[in-house]
């Protein structure tokens, strides 16, 4: 420290003293008081602003992130196309609709039928055997829209879009065949593997 | 008699007997209380390490490692340097020996009450107000008795002004005081259960007026007037300025115990309230940083010796992180930035930055000061303090910057939405959770190494306190007492530091403005929470399942409050409503999600699928890190006091019928059966319906299902 600075602190000394502390009476620095001050007048504009002045509240701004969001959905949804077996037929084998399954899969129904489709405490996906259905898209739809409340599926026709449905049985139905370690065993009654072309009358 | 004359000179002696134990009660509880830290830190990384016991499991052991590192760590030291500085401070022994002993035994016994009923799952279901209501009763006595010391001292002081250190130790005193007892009001159940007299959205707000505030008058104030003891004693200079003293106390104290609502911000809370938690904690800002500022500017001039003395290097470096922390605090409570940072391990560094950074290297410094003065000799070794501050930096450089890494990872992948099919990106949580598993390993090995450069202090303290051979007797100082000497005139501030009383007060006063005007509307208006008939109350055996969901700590990683966002919408459903939670008394809102969250969960998996999943998380959820729960398997619901359950919440405002109340059992068990009958359709024995699972499975299908 410098004379300069020495002298200047004894200047500014105060006649306080405890247990050997002193204090000094510098200014309170500037920068600090325009942070104080200035965070404080940001306060107040900001609470009169998002209070009182009629500014969108946390749920306005969440209502307009949903329509904003709901339309993108409706956009791809409208994309997707309406459940109908030939247009089924086109696209079940696209790979961008299969993913897109895959990630609702993962979401939504994996929890019972677990990875993959391999059967946990829903029955096994990958196999010929169905219990409600007779493992083609006709039949397996509407089984996910409804759900039996006897066997433990929920109905999922008010959780997930009817087209979303459709790009999950796009998935599980590509997942037949597949063959996993500690698969569930076989359930129901055994069917021939689905295949383009096939429709439920050819199942009798 | 003519005042003017000089008086008589007093003998008296500093009882530095007392201090010496709460060093010594900081050293061994800091030790416990990083240890817990780095054990629950590794069962994050892997979830082995929960042991598969109840009482090992992290929803026990976190919150003991938080009162540990709170209570009993911070503490000790802010006792320890409390007792040391005002004495001297006020050139008068403690008022009284015995209430210093009290004082010492009874906060020792209560840590050790702390550390049997929490790991037990004896728990209030609060954060950091876990423990049950007699060891709340005992708190409460041990800080009268604490504060009559205090107070005691101040009366017969015999320096008249009191300095700032005594302003922050005064409204530590009052206000933690006051937090406690308003947070802790419950009715008992039983010896060791009590609910809580708040529910939902009041409680959640009481709570975090509680919270927040003990981060600051128990792990900021004290310590800050700690700060301006052993700064200005360490380096020998003056502190930087006095206006600034006063200035940033004033405003610190008023300031501070509005910004709770920060913690609920884009909850159910009234939007009112959240703003003014927000705004409130911006201009947090300036006043934290006069703290610093002062703190940091009295060092100048002094840094060469910053670099050589232990002492002088943690106290620099807790002032630093301090300054660090109450920038970061500030920054996190700007809505938007806790849109993306809430319930994320963000939180855990920021938090951890204050307490290991602020907290842990202040009562080092201070303990480098008082140990060799304490026991009369030198320092063992400055090489060990050396190693010890570059092993505790480095530390927490790793735990900060992985929770930074791991809470901005997971902020991001929650919010991810794909913007052509409107979707989640991470529709499964697990792989949020997968993905930070690796930053879970640096930051347990940096809680490691911070763990590791206490006990190198433990081990050079212990080596100090061993040089001393001679005994220990508290020196003779002589004094003249102010009230020997003729007063002098003064105003403004100076006055009020001559009548502590009054000051007390004030501080008092300032903490009361911002608690009433953020907390009375919410306990007493009844249009501060839009109803909803709906919504009912729990069933026997729900409550039931919902204590047992309290006693595991499942609110420690799992929230209860799903926020109006998109992402969380598609991920949880709708946004919770303050309706929704009226009945929870406490709430469970919880601060993180280490796992997803439950507000929602019903109805979304089979019981069979709960069943499996509390056996082994990982059977039904491939990658999870929570712990299995094999206890709740065999240890049987207790139906019996579900009838004193329902009478204590019917006497909280809860809406049970006298029917209800009286038949309670017989409902719980019929509710069990009922949901065992569908549990054994998958092969589940008919034998567990009256064991927890069934009541907790009752109560998770609850969850938002009206």
């Amino acid at each position: 420290m410098s004379h300069d600075d020495k002298n200047k602190e004894n200047e500014l000394e105060l006649d306080h003293e405890y247990d050997g502390i002193k204090e000094l009476d510098n200014p309170l620095p500037r920068w600090w008081l325009i942070s104080f001050y200035g965070a404080i007048i940001f306060g107040i504009c900001y609470f009169f602003y998002y209070v009182v002045g009629g500014a969108p509240t946390l749920r306005d701004e969440y209502n307009k992130e949903q329509e904003v969001h709901h339309a993108v959905r409706a956009e791809y949804l409208a994309k997707l196309g309406a459940f109908d077996v030939e247009h089924f037929e086109k696209i079940y084998t696209n790979e961008s609709v299969i993913q897109y399954g895959e990630s609702l899969y993962v979401a939504n129904c994996m929890s019972c039928h677990a990875d993959g489709g391999k059967g946990d405490i829903g029955p096994n996906l990958t196999d010929r055997f169905w219990l409600f259905s007779f493992g083609n898209p006709e039949t397996v739809y509407p089984f996910i829209l409804s759900g039996n409340p006897n066997g433990g599926m929920p109905s999922w026709s008010d959780k997930i879009e009817k087209e979303d449905i459709y790009a999950i049985l796009a998935y599980v139905l590509n997942q037949q065949g597949k063959t996993y370690e500690n698969a569930k065993q076989e359930e129901g009654n055994e069917f021939p593997p689905w295949k383009p072309g096939m429709r439920t009358e050819d199942y009798f | 008699m003519n005042k003017s004359t000089i008086g008589e000179m007093e003998s008296f002696a500093y009882d530095d007997g007392i201090t010496r134990k709460f060093v010594w009660a900081t050293l061994v509880w800091g030790v416990v209380a990083m240890l817990l830290g780095v054990i629950i830190a590794f069962q994050l990384a892997s979830w082995k390490v929960n042991l598969g016991l109840p009482w090992t499991t992290f929803g026990r052991l976190r919150p003991l490692h938080t009162n540990a590192a709170i209570f009993a760590f911070v503490g000790n030291g802010m006792f320890a340097g409390i007792y040391y500085s005002l004495q001297r401070l006020t050139k008068a022994r403690m008022f009284n020996d015995t209430l210093s002993k009290i004082h010492f035994w009874g906060w020792q016994l209560i840590i050790v009450a702390a550390a049997i009923t929490l790991p037990l799952g004896m728990t209030a279901g609060k954060e950091y107000a876990e423990l049950e209501w007699p060891i709340d009763i005992a708190i409460a006595v041990v800080w009268v008795v604490f504060a009559v010391n205090f107070f005691g001292t101040l009366v017969r002081r015999r320096e008249k002004h009191i300095y700032v250190a005594i302003w922050f130790y005064i409204s530590t005193l009052i206000t933690v005081a006051v937090l406690h007892i308003v947070n802790s009001i419950s009715i008992p159940v039983s010896l060791m259960k009590s609910y809580s007299v708040y529910a939902g959205v009041q409680d959640a707000l009481v709570q975090w007026w509680y919270g927040h505030n003990a981060v600051a008058f128990f792990l900021t104030t004290p310590i800050l007037g700690l700060m301006y003891y052993f700064v200005p004693k360490a380096i020998n200079r003056p502190v930087y300025s006095y206006r600034l003293s006063i200035i940033h106390f004033w405003s610190l104290v008023f300031i501070y115990i509005w910004a709770g609502p920060h913690h609920l911000l884009y909850t159910a809370l009234p939007e009112w309230a959240q703003t003014v938690g927000m705004v409130f904690s911006v201009s947090l800002w300036a006043p934290s940083w006069g703290g610093m500022i002062n703190g940091l500017l009295t060092l100048r001039g002094a840094w060469d010796r910053v670099r050589r003395e232990p002492v002088l290097k943690f106290l620099a470096t807790a002032i630093t992180f301090y300054g660090m922390s109450t920038f970061e605090g500030p920054l996190l409570s700007i809505k938007s930035v806790n849109a993306m940072a809430h319930y994320t391990d963000w939180i855990v560094g920021h938090v951890h930055s204050g307490t290991i950074g602020w907290n842990y290297m202040l009562s080092a410094g201070m303990l480098y000061y008082m140990v060799p003065k304490l026991w009369k000799t030198d320092i063992y070794s400055v090489k060990l303090g050396n190693l010890q501050y570059w092993t505790a930096t480095i530390g927490l450089i790793l735990y900060i910057i992985s929770m930074w890494v791991a809470g901005i990872t997971q902020g991001s992948m929650w919010r991810a939405i794909d913007q052509e099919t409107g979707m989640l990106v991470y529709p499964n949580f697990i792989e949020t959770v997968v993905r930070i598993v690796p930053m879970y390993w640096v930051r347990a090995i940096g809680g490691t190494l911070v763990l590791l450069s206490f006990i190198i202090m433990f081990y050079n303290m212990v080596k100090t306190m061993q040089k001393n051979t001679s005994p220990l007797v508290d020196e003779a100082h002589k004094a003249v007492s102010f009230r020997a000497k003729k007063p002098e005139k003064e105003k403004g501030h100076r006055l009020l530091e001559g009548m502590p009383m009054v000051f007390s007060v004030l501080a008092l006063l300032a903490i009361l403005v911002g608690s009433i005007i953020e907390i009375l509307p919410a306990l007493m208006s009844s249009s501060y929470v839009k109803k909803d008939e709906n919504i009912k109350p729990y069933s026997a055996l729900e409550l039931a399942g919902r204590d047992i969901y309290i006693r595991e700590g499942c609110y420690v990683c799992h929230s209860q409050m799903i926020r109006p966002m998109a992402d969380e919408a598609l991920r949880y459903g709708k946004p919770s409503e303050a309706a929704e939670s009226i009945y929870d008394h406490p709430f469970q809102w919880g601060s993180r999600r280490i796992g997803p969250d439950l507000a929602r969960v019903a109805g979304k998996y089979r019981d069979i699928w709960h069943f499996r999943h509390m056996m082994d998380p990982r059977s039904t959820s491939p990658g999870s890190i929570m712990p299995a729960y094999p206890w709740l398997f065999k240890e049987k619901t207790d139906f019996g006091v579900l009838k004193k359950k329902l009478s204590v919440m019917n006497a909280l405002g809860v809406p049970y019928t006298d029917e209800e109340i009286e038949n309670a059992p017989n409902a719980a068990i019929e509710q069990a059966k009922a949901i065992t009958q569908v549990l054994q359709e998958s092969g589940v024995s008919e034998s567990v319906h009256n064991k927890q699972i069934v009541a907790l499975i009752a109560y998770l299908q609850r969850l938002g299902n009206y």
